[in-house]
Parts: C-alpha cells; structure tokens; sequence
C-alpha cells in the first residue's frame, strides 16, 4: 500500500468527518464555479495568465534583476538565498541585529517549506502566525492541511476546547463568531507587542519594484502596520513584469481560492513608511532546478490559490495529512515529486487521473497531465511499488499474449472464487466483491453467432 | 560567488524558449450598464454597506451611527479627528475608533476601493472597529483591469485595495465579519 493510501484508511475510518470534510471542500469548489461563470472573459483569462507566467519564466534573470533595482530605489532592502536554510538564515540575522525575540507572521507557504518557523523558536524567537487558521493548527502544534484553509479539517467544538485551554475562552462555548472574536483580542495583544512582522508575497511587479500581499483577515497589514521591521519572503517564481499583469491576477486568485470576487486586502507595499524598514528575500531553493525540467516547468505557474485541492475528489476524500510533502492534493503531490521522488513518491497514487484539476487551474497548470507523467517514471527512478510492479508485469504478458489471455478466460469461471475473493486481495478489503467471471466470454459468444446485432 | 550571482548564473544558463508578452489589452472584459449599482451590490455582498453623502461628511457620519468624537482620519473635512500621521506613536491610537479615509478608486466587479496612504502611517486602516472610505462616484471603473491603468492609481508608498470589513471563515467556513481589521465597512459615495 502507498503512504497515501495508507494515510487516506485511517483518516475515512471517521465516515461522518470524512463526508463532512468532502462536502466543506467542494462548497468551496462550487463559490469558485459561480464566479468564474459570472465573467464572460473567464477563459480568456486563465489564458492571459498562463501567457504571462509563461513570459516571465522564459526571461526571469531579466526580471529578477528589475525588481531587485526598483525596489531598491524605493528603500527596499533585497536578499538573496539559494535555500531554505539561507533563508532561514538571513531572517535570523535580522532578528538579531536588532535584538528582535517577538516575529508575527501571516501565511506562507514558503516559511512552511522551509520549516522557518522552527529554525527561530530554537534561536528563542517567538513565532505567533496570525491568520486565523493558521493560529488554530500552530496551537495545536499541527502543520495545516490545506494551503488557504489552514484549518478545514478541525471541527468547530475542537477550536472551542483549543481556546478554552489556550486563550481561556467560556466553557463549552465553540461559536465561530465568538471565537473569532475572542482570537482577535489575543493577536491583537501579539500585534501590538511584537518586534518584527513577516508577511509572503503573492505577486512581486518588477516594473515598479513593489510587491502585492493578499489576504482576508487584514493580517498582514495589522503586522506591518506595528513593527518597525517588516521581513517579505518569496520564492523567486513569484515575479510578474507589470502592473497590468497584477490586474489579470487579482481577478483570477480569489475568484479561484474561495469564489471571492476578490481578497478584502489586496495590499500593495512599495517603499517603507518612514524611519522603517522593509527586508525582501529572494529565495531559490530548488526553483531554478524546476525550470530547467521541461517535464515540470509549468508547476512554477501556479499562484497557489488551492483550487486544485477543492476540486480533487480524492484530496476532499482523504483530508491533507494523507499526503506525506507539506503542500497536498494535486498540487503537492507534483511539488513533491519535483523535491524528492524518493522521499514522496508515495503520494502519487492519490489521483484518480480525473484531470479537474487542470480544469480549474486559473494559470492553466496542466497537474494532471503531469502527475501521469510521473506515473510513468516511478520505475525509472525505483520508486515504483514492487506489487503493483509485479501486477503489471502479468498483466502485460497476457494481454500480449492473445492464446494466453483466452485461455485464461475459459478456465477463470472454474476457479473456485475463494481463491481470489479474499481478505489477501486488497480489492476485497474495504467489504467488496470481485465480479464474476462469465462462463462464456464475449468473444466466444461472437464466434457461437450469438450475438446478433438489433434489427 | 554570491547567492545572488549564483542564481541568476543558473537561471541564465537554462534555456528556455523565449515566450513573448501577451497582448491584454485585447481581453473583452466585462461592462456594466449601471457601474454604481453594481458597485454598491458587490460592496453589499462582500459584507460591507454603501451610502450618499448628505449636507456634510460629518452629518452622514453621524446618519450611519458614527460618534464623531472619536475619529481618526488624516481628512481635512474632519478637524476634530485624530490625524495619524501627528501621533508620536500608532500603538497609542488604541483600536476602539472609526478610520474615515478618501479612495481613489472603486471597482464594480469586486467592490473594492484602491486607499493609497498619502502620509506615512496605515495602522489605523486595519486597527480601527470601523472604517469608512469617501468616494467620488465617477472614479467607479468596471474591472482591475481598469483599475490598475487608472490614473489615480499612481506610485505611493502603500496602498490597498480594500473589499468589505476584515472577514474569516477559518472555523468551519462560517463567514465572521472582523477578523482583525475593521468590523464595519461603510463606502460614502459623492
């Protein structure tokens, strides 16, 4: 069995939480069908952004090099780091000079790939994540499982005991609005005490030397807006040339994420308010590897808005800690296989090869199409599983072998069932049967002249 | 060589087919007959509430329920509030006020109003219960597209395309209005 079908076993032995997981995603799934159907231009759209990305990924030095000088000149100060660990670096230092122990932060997926915020807690930094969500998983010392909703598989009454422990919230009382309330009291205590803020970035626009963050709760701005150090982190895919791009991108991102006309905040950051500070990083950290495979390249196109994931019938099915990389569903489980075939080939057996994902990509990343390209090179690069190795090995000799394979079918129907229908087939596992074989097969009731076409 | 240099050296030396700009000025994007009533509907169902100026500022202030005493606001309409940029420190401007600010631009699609940040502080955008933003009406657009080649939407130092209160639906997706920001949304049109 592959880690995720392993994983996918215990999490659906919950039924009820499993079926409540699925509709809760494809909610979501479906507010993204309603507003891509209220735009005319929609596919037009995801075509422009495609093209875009597509633009900036063939001259990303170029671009790279512009933002660098623009934002420079608007007081900006930009890092570079070749990996994770350099990045992790660079944020420390900064921490550092300026005796910094308090860091609030709003969501990124790159602090996660890089396992940022446990690097600084060693260094004694305290590391409050301020979206909402992803206050709830850090609290319960869990990583999220989903990238724009952090929380989706905790159960309301489970935020309810959390805060009671945690924020010391009413007995019993697990009403969203309550303890949304409740958490902004407790951030705010953060935002107002801390020392440096940290926020991702969603669009960086080389032409202007400035960078647009998105989010919700209003975040990202709140951290900002009280610290005199605001560190951006982002990976370095993350360009786009012009302001006009970023008006294709806003349309597409929530519209995509949450089936939001557009975020609440669409914050554009261009030069620091005065006597402040502004730190960008830059970060690779496999990116430039990922460009040269042309296989993959299209994966750097994705503006991580998760719509491939409330789409995946099998990511909704499964929940996001089935999947063994930090980022799951369809998206993850290409990103995975891009870090590392051996540590997350595992994942690759969780798609049905359905291709919505492809369909719903606002950038027009073709997942699908390349989780099956991955598929086809799981033995190449030994990480195919050796049953299923074995499986096809047969089936491959008997569909090649045609006296075999209808030799097989005649003497199938006599062999007793029990023999295959067993708790050893892992078909039968879950409470199913195998079919039964016919006693005569198609093609030799063709030949008996038995079947006859309708008149 | 440094991190810098190195990247740029491996990005270089991959070849990738040269992939031209795309043309977008050539997206039919969508028109709307009435813009402000669209506006106001988006405004609406992003959660916040669209009003017409009265006489005055401060009477449709005090129309929508605001206490006029305690507001802060860098708008020169409004004397009595307190101008963010003259606090020695925004920590001390508390968080249990109204933020009254001027937006350039409102956009019909997705009821967002571009607030750039003229002066040198925007705490009080996201920290207040209430924000209210003032709108001249015909600088209503119908897409981001629009928006972004705007005039009005010119260089600053900050700026933020602001749709409805601060919001969350982390817990269970149940929509909650006042994450951390503004509780309340009020745009008054012009």
């Amino acid at each position: 069995m592959s880690y995720h079908a392993k994983k996918a076993k215990a999490f659906l032995k919950n039924e009820e939480r499993a079926s409540w997981h699925d509709r809760a995603l494809y909610a979501v799934r479906e507010k993204r069908d309603r507003q891509a159907c209220s735009l005319p231009e929609w596919e037009e759209l995801r075509c422009a952004a495609s093209a875009i990305k597509e633009h900036t990924l063939s001259h990303l030095a170029d671009y790279l090099e512009m933002f660098e000088r623009n934002a420079t000149a608007n007081g900006i100060v930009v890092h570079w780091a070749q990996s994770g660990e350099e990045m992790n670096a660079i944020v420390a230092q900064i921490m550092e000079e300026r005796g910094a122990k308090h860091l609030v932060k709003s969501k990124s997926m790159l602090a996660e790939e890089c396992d940022l915020a446990p690097y600084l807690e060693k260094r004694g930094v305290e590391v409050v994540e301020t979206d909402l969500g992803e206050r709830i998983v850090q609290l319960m010392h869990c990583p999220p499982s989903h990238i724009v909703l952090p929380a989706i598989h905790i159960k309301r009454e489970e935020v309810g005991e959390l805060f009671e422990e945690k924020l010391a919230t009413e007995k019993g009382n697990s009403d969203p609005t309550y303890l949304t309330h409740e958490a902004r009291k407790h951030l705010r205590e953060k935002f107002l005490s801390a020392d440096v803020s940290m926020t991702g970035v969603n669009f960086a626009i080389a032409s202007e030397g400035a960078f647009a963050v998105c989010t919700n709760e209003g975040n990202a701005d709140m951290g900002t807006s009280f610290t005199d150090t605001h560190i951006a982190i982002m990976g370095l895919e993350k360009i786009v040339p012009n302001m006009e791009s970023l008006g294709v991108f806003t349309r597409l991102l929530a519209r995509s994420a949450t089936g939001q006309p557009i975020t609440t905040y669409t914050s554009i950051y261009r030069k620091p308010e005065e006597g402040k500070q502004i730190h960008l990083v830059i970060v690779d950290n496999g990116r430039t590897e990922s460009l040269a495979d042309e296989e993959h390249r299209n994966m750097l196109k994705c503006m991580r808005c998760g719509a491939c994931m409330n789409t995946c019938p099998v990511y909704r099915r499964t929940g996001g800690y089935s999947y063994s990389y930090f980022i799951p569903g369809p998206l993850g489980i290409n990103l995975g296989m891009l870090r590392s075939p051996e540590a997350y080939g595992g994942n690759v057996s969780g798609c049905s090869l359905c291709y919505s994902c492809s369909g719903v990509c606002p950038a027009k990343v073709d997942l699908a199409e390349q989780i099956y390209k991955w598929r086809q090179q799981m033995s190449p690069l030994g990480v195919a599983d050796a049953k299923k190795k074995m499986m096809v090995k047969m089936m491959n000799l008997l569909m090649r072998n045609p006296k075999l394979f209808n030799s097989a079918l005649k003497v199938a129907p006599y062999i007793p069932r029990f023999i295959y229908n067993n708790g050893m087939n892992p078909w039968c596992r879950s409470g199913r049967e195998m079919p039964h074989f016919a006693s005569k097969s198609f093609r030799v009731l063709w030949r008996e002249g038995k079947i006859k076409k309708e008149e | 060589m440094s991190a810098r240099e190195d990247i740029l050296a491996r990005l270089r030396g991959v070849a990738v087919e040269d992939k031209a700009m795309p043309e977008l000025s050539s997206i039919e994007s969508i028109r709307f007959e009435g813009k402000v009533a669209h506006f106001t509907e988006m405004v609406k169902a992003v959660g916040g509430e669209v009003v017409e100026m009265a006489e005055s500022l401060e009477q449709t202030l005090a129309e929508c329920g605001v206490d006029c005493a305690n507001l802060v606001s860098p708008l020169a309409e409004l004397p009595q509030a307190v101008n963010p940029d003259a606090v020695e420190d925004v920590h001390d401007l508390g968080g249990d006020y109204t933020s009254v600010v001027r937006g350039k631009i409102g956009v019909a699609e997705n009821g967002a109003v571009w607030v750039p940040v003229e002066g040198n502080r925007k705490a009080h955008l996201f920290a207040c219960k209430h924000l209210v933003i003032v709108l001249d009406k015909s600088a209503i657009v119908d897409t981001m597209h629009d928006a972004v080649a705007h005039p009005s939407f010119k260089a600053v130092g900050y700026g933020a395309f602001i749709s409805g209160p601060s919001k969350t639906a982390d817990i269970e997706q149940a929509l909650v209005m006042g994450a951390h920001g503004a509780m309340r949304a009020t745009i008054i049109l012009y």
